[in-house]
């Protein structure tokens, strides 16, 4: 009885042991991956918050309008989050690359198929990230124009700019990273098309008499605070 | 083009005068050529040259080359042409062509049309011609609310700063002597940053910042009203950009002056009669509030909490009663300075946002000037002045150490 108890231990550990030693090189490897994406990461968050900082990326996205500049927690600026993105998209690369090479077939495909999709989510989340920034940008850029041109929307006129950017950027995005196929260029078209033809009927039914006083001024401002009020009486040079 | 390395040869002329040709080269010449009869009447033992400058980007032209103008019979000026956008490079042309020919004193004058006795052109270049000073700005009389932008931004920014009272440092005409041409015709920024160099503002600016001998002369109304822009916030954003831009290089000159003193004043002020009735505020108050409304966002990166609060404190019913006090004013203007300095945001809309401020600004003035003669009138604006001097602590401070004053 105790032969066969004995016997049947050591096939286990002996099959164990076999799986082990067949599999040991591709754990090894995988954790030597995975340390190595660890330190690699590191050094790209060191040299992406050096380089940003020379660059004066910070700065630069205040000006754009992606941040006010105020009351920002040191480790919240924009320059730290990018580095801190970059660590994480090196980290989840290593890790997909220590999957492919573990070598079982299940692994090696969801790690081949993350590391597909890792290159179009970093391109996805930049154009989406830069995306955001233009439309701020042009958001207070519209705002400034209208507000000096003496329009009474100024705000509603730069929030649906603003938007129509946002949604251009992420119909872009979601288009490279290949989420939905063909629905996001479908869906944004509808929804700009829907705006436009919106507007459109608005003005044309509703605001007819305004549009044609309007014409008439030749499309001065709402009331001329925009322009030289008193043209004829002040000469701003 | 003449080179500047003769310029130690005193070829003869005693005057050179620079007529830029904006657009039409025809107006140019006739001024030049009615600037040249003007000079001889009024300097008649000086030699006096009077040139039309005028952009060749293509190179086409010949340097000093002739042109004709229609009248038949009348003696074509010389044409010296330079590379670069005119009128903006036409002082550079100026101080190449007047420097080769050695001349004392040399001016820019616009293309218009001039009164026939050359007394204004002897007290424009006397100053200059007798060792007196190295910069005149002439200065004509205007109306109250001609130049509003010169007089609640530029006259009492640039007096704030470089603490020389110049009243009109926009006029677009100058006339400078050899010294100061010199130095501006060395200057590094014609090669570093072109876009700058050469306006009206940076001649001033560098003749301050050198501490050259300034003069302003009264002419009389001028003989053509200025171009006004098409918009303002065009007008202001190119204006204070310059401001802002030489501010920033001169740093630590102003920063080391305080008060200010009158330069020497040449001529008699007629301050003319502008029984006008005043513009109506109402407009202009319209646009403040909407900006206070809707830009109070985009402001919040640039004004102190203090200075926003302030300025949403001030009733705007009526708009007669409407007032921006002086020191608020000032105050304005240097966060702005500040914010364009740190780069708050993109500097171009930095700069177009402060319009509504200026219109409220413009509209206090208004109410404030309505029922006073030209001469109160400049006292209004010398009190302005004082104001802007009265807070150049606070621009200091703020210059020097822009985070600890952030809101």
């Amino acid at each position: 009885m105790w032969e066969r108890v004995e016997g049947v231990f050591d096939e286990a550990f002996g099959r164990l042991g076999a799986v082990l030693a067949a599999d040991l090189p591709g754990i090894v490897a995988m954790l030597v991956v995975v340390l190595g994406a660890i330190v690699a990461a590191f050094f790209v968050r060191a040299v992406l918050r050096f380089s940003l900082a020379r660059v004066g990326f910070d700065r630069r996205a205040r000006e754009w309008g992606m941040t006010t500049g105020r009351g920002i927690e040191p480790h919240h600026e924009p320059s730290w989050l990018v580095a801190r993105g970059a660590f994480w998209v090196v980290v989840a690369t290593g890790f997909a690359i220590a999957l492919a090479v573990l070598g079982a077939s299940t692994t090696s495909l969801l790690g081949l198929s993350l590391l597909g999709l890792l290159p179009r989510l970093v391109v996805g989340a930049i154009v989406l990230l830069g995306g955001i920034g233009a439309g701020r940008f042009v958001e207070r850029g519209v705002l400034i124009g209208a507000v000096n041109q003496g329009i009474r929307r100024a705000k509603l006129v730069a929030w649906a700019v603003k938007w129509i950017v946002f949604v251009l950027a992420a119909a872009m995005a979601l288009q490279h990273v290949g989420i939905g196929g063909s629905l996001p260029t479908i869906a944004f078209t509808i929804v700009v098309g829907g705006l436009v033809l919106a507007t459109a009927l608005a003005v044309g039914l509703g605001a007819r008499g305004a549009v044609a006083r309007a014409l008439e001024r030749g499309g001065e401002a709402e009331d001329g605070a925009g322009e030289t009020p008193d043209e004829d009486r002040i000469h701003h040079l | 083009m003449l080179e500047p390395s003769r310029a130690d040869e005193a070829l003869g002329a005693d005057v050179v005068i620079g007529v830029p040709a904006e657009r039409d080269r025809t107006a140019a010449a006739e001024a030049a050529l009615a600037v040249q009869a003007g000079l001889r009447a009024a300097f008649p033992g000086r030699t006096a040259l009077a040139l039309v400058l005028a952009g060749d980007a293509e190179g086409t032209l010949p340097p000093g080359a002739s042109i004709s103008i229609p009248e038949p019979g009348a003696p074509a000026p010389a044409i010296h042409t330079g590379g670069g956008s005119y009128p903006e490079a036409a002082l550079h042309t100026l101080l190449e062509v007047a420097l080769s020919l050695g001349a004392p004193a040399c001016a820019l004058l616009e293309p218009m049309p001039r009164p026939a006795d050359p007394g204004w052109l002897r007290a424009l270049l006397d100053p200059v011609l007798g060792g007196d000073a190295d910069l005149v700005a002439p200065s004509y009389a205007r109306r109250r609310f001609d130049g509003v932008l010169v007089t609640g931004l530029v006259y009492p920014l640039t007096r704030a700063l470089f603490g020389q009272r110049i009243r009109q440092p926009l006029g677009r005409e100058l006339a400078m002597s050899r010294r100061l041409a010199e130095h501006l015709s060395r200057d590094d920024e014609w090669r570093t940053d072109p876009s700058h160099a050469g306006a009206d503002l940076w001649v001033i600016t560098k003749a301050l910042v050198r501490e050259c001998r300034c003069a302003q002369v009264f002419l009389g109304p001028r003989p053509v009203p200025q171009t006004q822009p098409p918009d303002v916030s065009d007008a202001l954003a190119n204006v204070l950009g310059t401001m802002f831009h030489e501010m920033a290089l001169h740093a630590p000159r102003w920063q080391r002056v305080r008060g200010s003193c009158a330069v020497a004043t040449y001529g008699d002020e007629h301050l003319p009669d502008d029984a006008a009735h005043p513009p109506a505020p109402g407009p202009l108050v319209a646009a403040f509030g909407r900006g206070a409304q809707d830009l109070r966002r985009v402001w919040g990166p640039v004004l102190p909490p203090q200075a926003l609060y302030a300025l949403q404190r001030i009733p705007r019913e009526p708009p007669e009663g409407f007032r921006i006090p002086d020191r608020l004013w000032a105050r304005v203007v240097y966060d702005f300075a500040v914010g364009w300095r740190v780069k708050a945001m993109d500097r171009q809309q930095l700069l177009r946002s402060l319009t509504p401020l200026y219109l409220g600004w413009v509209a206090s003035y208004v109410n404030e000037v309505a029922a006073l003669d030209a001469a109160a009138a400049e006292e209004r604006v010398e009190r302005l002045g004082e104001a802007f001097e009265a807070e150049k602590p606070y621009l200091i401070s703020r210059w020097r150490w822009p985070d600890r004053f952030a809101p």
